[in-house]
């Protein structure tokens, strides 16, 4: 972990077995080049015997970069202790299908073990097998008659070699095409929880993020862009600036200024300085009430996207007597990344080089091609630690003015935002509203659904997508075809309103408002039918669902549900999102009118599972990120600003708010598809917080963030 | 300037309301303390001033000049601090990038309180902002580190 691993170092060890895999996706590039066929390399085994793994995916703190090795080493036999890892370079044979006909090299949706597992099972096998008949024909045995174990092949005569000893004689056979596979009743690393590989560096502040790129000669960036949505540079006095000792340049751009300076600190007293004027935007008056306006008018709109339609809900509803009717909605939030978005760039000799905290590097890189009029083979992109990524560092609007500064400086360049330019300039998780209905008989007889919302998936999918029904429909996921409960009328409907504010995937995406929307009702229901909550999610459920079944039943069972403690109230949700299906279980206390969650027990089902352990903190790390925007998270606008600036007014979830613990349960389904999980946490809990509150004060929040709602309630 | 920093006396040549945080990571090149929001609402900055957590974001490296300063550079030198060590036994980290300010503020809690009350570990530690959501695993460890330390101090 402490060593610098770098693609060159991968792949020049003399002497070292590198197993070249083929993936099954379209190449569409030339491979050859000075490196030649290595360049598809997963693995190389050094003489020193440390078993070196490239991943394709970034490491944003969801553990893969230990769950991806543990498949490889896996198979290979590997000693753990051996393993290093880092993520791959840009490159064809590390992009994946995660976007369809569109070969990325990218982490998010929740697919990284879903895409990679069995590339990964296929270069440890491979692997493994060249290294027993590189042994086998040293000792002149046959290959049968080898095991491996722990970085050694060994033979009932008494021979052992390491594998380090034998990556050299092994490097010179062909890798096999169909290597035998192990049987997972005989996995000792999949399914357990080694030690991850990055929690050395991460303990010891060596673990190298973006902002922590170090080069010779390099200097810094802080950039300012229009403080309202959409405006352009207009003029841009600088003097003051300039007079700032350390300032070597302002450098004014269509939409954003930068001052570069021998260090950052300069730098950002420089944007202070700087007086801009910005030119009139046409999203001037975006503000609370035209957002508010906008959604409200899709939920009234005539016309809407049909998303599912079971029965008649509509004549249903139309004819019954008592409907109950709610409208819920959520604002805008940003993913706030811990650490400040910033991309390091240096262009020279015709090359450009980025080193970069992404989700996204095929995008950084055909970009920079474009910026530099490169070709693409002149542009390097090198991945770091992401500190925190959420979905934020999926897009490249930070990575695109790192090149065109470097672009304009002779040197290297460390572009950082402040947290206030990062704060008013997300790609936010955007604002929706909900029409939420229900006829309520004997039993939940119909349930109409109107979401409207802006489509999340438009800034970032080609146009030729937009108009495709599985996009159209995208912003109600987790309400459709996913929601198990059985409904004999059910529709949903999608209305789409255009906001012009920049939105992104927030972790979990639509799922991060859906299942607060469903669940809460469904709470609502249980009310009105004064069944209890667990209750009547099991009769919705029926016989057909025992996966969703066998995840709530557990949640109420490790929860203790129905038993809290006196002053303790509970409250419970159930969702399936990326193929996983958590429930889970809020115990909470009100403090002053203030909700205080003390105890959130989570039942998973994520089909198999690599990781336990990552698997309980990425449950424990959603449901808290989940419930900070839920408490008090929310990005306003006015006069096209946002005014929101920082962490004093863009509060996250601290020490003294979270719950104590977080118990994660883990189910598994032998044969179920591979899950996600580094959102999965996030939807159930908001709901399932809401639904306390209600237990414990009869208040229905409809409304988040949970703050602003039960202070709206007591005025 | 002259700076104590982990134990060695540094010269820098900066102006002298540079915050210590960027003279850490842009000159001395100690970039294990992180920037995270520069009005010290997030403590990824935190550091030791004599032993005490101390901001770095937002103190003019003049008001420290001939103190000691301790970074997460200088905090494991000789071997892994305990708090480290539960950091590792709790696998804590997740993006990790929080960390080495969250280590800064446990250690200095120790230090102050060896035997702290859940009470005590939200008063030292809510400054300190996670956004993956460690807070549980954070509250395990500072109590495992501080039963480690109180075992060592041989009761």
């Amino acid at each position: 972990m402490e060593d610098t691993l770098t693609r060159r170092g991968f792949l020049q060890g003399l002497g070292a077995l590198i197993v070249a895999v083929q993936l099954p996706i379209p190449s569409t590039e030339a491979q050859a080049s000075a490196e030649g066929t290595t360049l598809n390399a997963f693995v190389a085994i050094h003489p020193n015997g440390e078993v070196w793994i490239q991943i394709p995916s970034s490491e944003m703190g969801q553990g893969i970069s230990t769950a991806l090795p543990q498949i490889v080493a896996e198979e290979l036999d590997a000693d753990w202790a051996s393993i290093r890892v880092m993520t791959a370079d840009e490159h064809v044979d590390f992009r994946g299908n995660l976007i369809p006909f569109n070969p990325r090299q990218m982490t998010g949706g929740s697919l990284s073990i879903a895409t990679w597992a069995e590339p990964m099972r296929q270069a440890g096998a491979a692997a493994r097998e060249m290294l027993a008949l590189a042994a086998a024909q040293r000792w002149g045995v046959a290959v049968e008659t080898c095991t491996t174990e722990r970085g050694f092949v060994r033979h009932s005569a008494g021979h052992e070699a390491a594998y380090g000893d034998l990556a050299s004689e092994a490097s010179r056979l062909k890798a096999p095409r169909r290597p035998k596979r192990k049987d997972p009743a005989d996995y000792t690393l999949v399914g357990h929880s080694p030690p991850r590989t990055d929690l050395l560096a991460k303990v010891t502040g060596t673990a190298e993020f973006g902002a922590d790129v170090r080069l010779p000669g390099m200097v810094y960036a802080c950039t300012l862009a229009s403080p309202v949505l959409g405006a352009k540079v207009a003029s841009v006095e600088d003097a003051a600036t300039r007079a700032i000792p350390g300032v070597r340049d302002v450098l004014a751009f269509d939409d954003f200024v930068a001052v570069v300076a021998d260090s950052w600190w300069p730098a950002k007293q420089g944007v202070q300085a700087l007086e801009v004027l910005w030119s009139e935007s046409p999203h001037a008056a975006v503000d609370n009430a035209f957002i508010a306006a906008a959604l409200t008018a899709g939920l009234d709109a005539d016309k809407a996207v049909v998303g599912a339609k079971i029965g008649k809900a509509d004549e249903v509803l139309e004819a019954a007597s008592d409907p109950l009717e709610a409208v819920y909605e959520v604002p805008h939030v940003d993913h706030a990344t811990m650490e400040p978005l910033n991309c390091t760039v240096q262009i020279s000799d015709g090359h450009c080089e980025i080193w970069v905290g992404t989700q996204g590097q095929t995008q950084v890189r055909k970009r920079a091609a474009g910026f530099t009029g490169f070709k693409l083979e002149d542009v390097t992109v090198h991945t770091t630690f992401l500190g925190g990524g959420f979905g934020r560092r999926g897009r490249m609007d930070f990575t695109d003015q790192a090149v065109l500064i470097a672009k304009r400086v002779d040197a290297p360049v460390q572009m950082l935002w402040t947290r206030e330019e990062g704060i008013r300039h997300g790609f936010y998780r955007p604002a929706a509203m909900a029409r939420m209905r229900a006829s309520v008989g004997d039993g939940l007889e119909a349930l109409s659904i109107r979401v409207a919302c802006d489509n999340v998936n438009h800034g970032f999918l080609p146009r030729w997508t937009h108009g495709v029904k599985i996009i159209k429909v995208n912003p109600a996921e987790g309400l459709m075809g996913e929601s198990p409960y059985q409904v004999p009328n059910k529709r949903v409907e999608i209305a789409h309103v255009p906001l012009h504010i920049p939105i992104g995937y927030w972790r979990a995406v639509g799922h991060s408002y859906t299942a607060f929307f469903n669940e809460c009702f469904i709470d609502e229901i249980a009310h009105r039918l004064e069944q209890d909550p667990v209750e009547l999610r099991r009769s919705l459920l029926g016989n057909g669902h025992p996966r969703f079944r066998a995840v709530l039943d557990r949640a109420v069972e490790e929860s203790g549900w129905g038993s809290a403690p006196e002053g303790r109230f509970q409250g419970i949700a159930l969702h399936e999102s990326f193929g996983s299906i958590v429930a889970e279980v809020a115990e909470i206390s009100m403090e002053d009118g203030v909700p205080r969650v003390h105890r959130v027990t989570a039942a998973v089902d994520c089909g198999q599972v690599v990781n336990p352990d990552t698997v309980r903190a990425q449950i424990m790390g959603g449901v808290i990120f989940g419930l900070s925007a839920a408490m008090g998270e929310r990005i306003d606008f006015d006069g096209g600003e946002v005014r929101q600036a920082n962490f004093y007014d863009y509060p996250i979830l601290r020490m003294n708010q979270s719950p104590a613990e977080v118990d994660v349960h883990i189910i598994e389904t032998p044969g179920a598809p591979v899950g996600g999980i580094g959102e999965v946490g996030v939807p159930p809990i908001a709901p399932a917080v809401c639904n306390a509150i209600f237990a414990a004060t009869g208040i229905r929040i409809r409304s988040l963030p949970i703050d602003a709602a039960l202070t709206a309630e007591a005025t | 300037m002259k700076l104590n920093v982990n134990g060695e006396s540094v010269e820098v040549e900066v102006s002298e309301d540079t915050p210590l945080l960027w003279v850490l990571r842009d000159h001395l090149q100690l970039t294990g303390t992180k920037f995270g929001c520069g009005v010290a609402q997030c403590g990824a900055c935190t550091v030791h001033l004599e032993g005490a957590p101390l901001r770095s974001c937002v103190t003019p490296v003049h008001e420290v000049v001939d103190k000691d300063i301790t970074t997460i550079e200088g905090v494991g030198r000789d071997g892994l601090n305990p708090v480290q060590q539960a950091w590792i036994d709790h696998a804590v980290p997740q993006c990790g990038y929080c960390q080495s300010g969250q280590i800064m503020s446990a250690i200095a809690l120790l230090r102050f309180k060896p035997d702290p009350t859940d009470d005590d570990i939200d008063a030292a530690m809510s400054g300190n902002i996670c956004r993956c959501g460690t807070y549980p695993r954070i509250r395990k460890a500072i109590q495992a580190a501080a039963a480690q330390l109180r075992e060592a101090d041989g009761e």
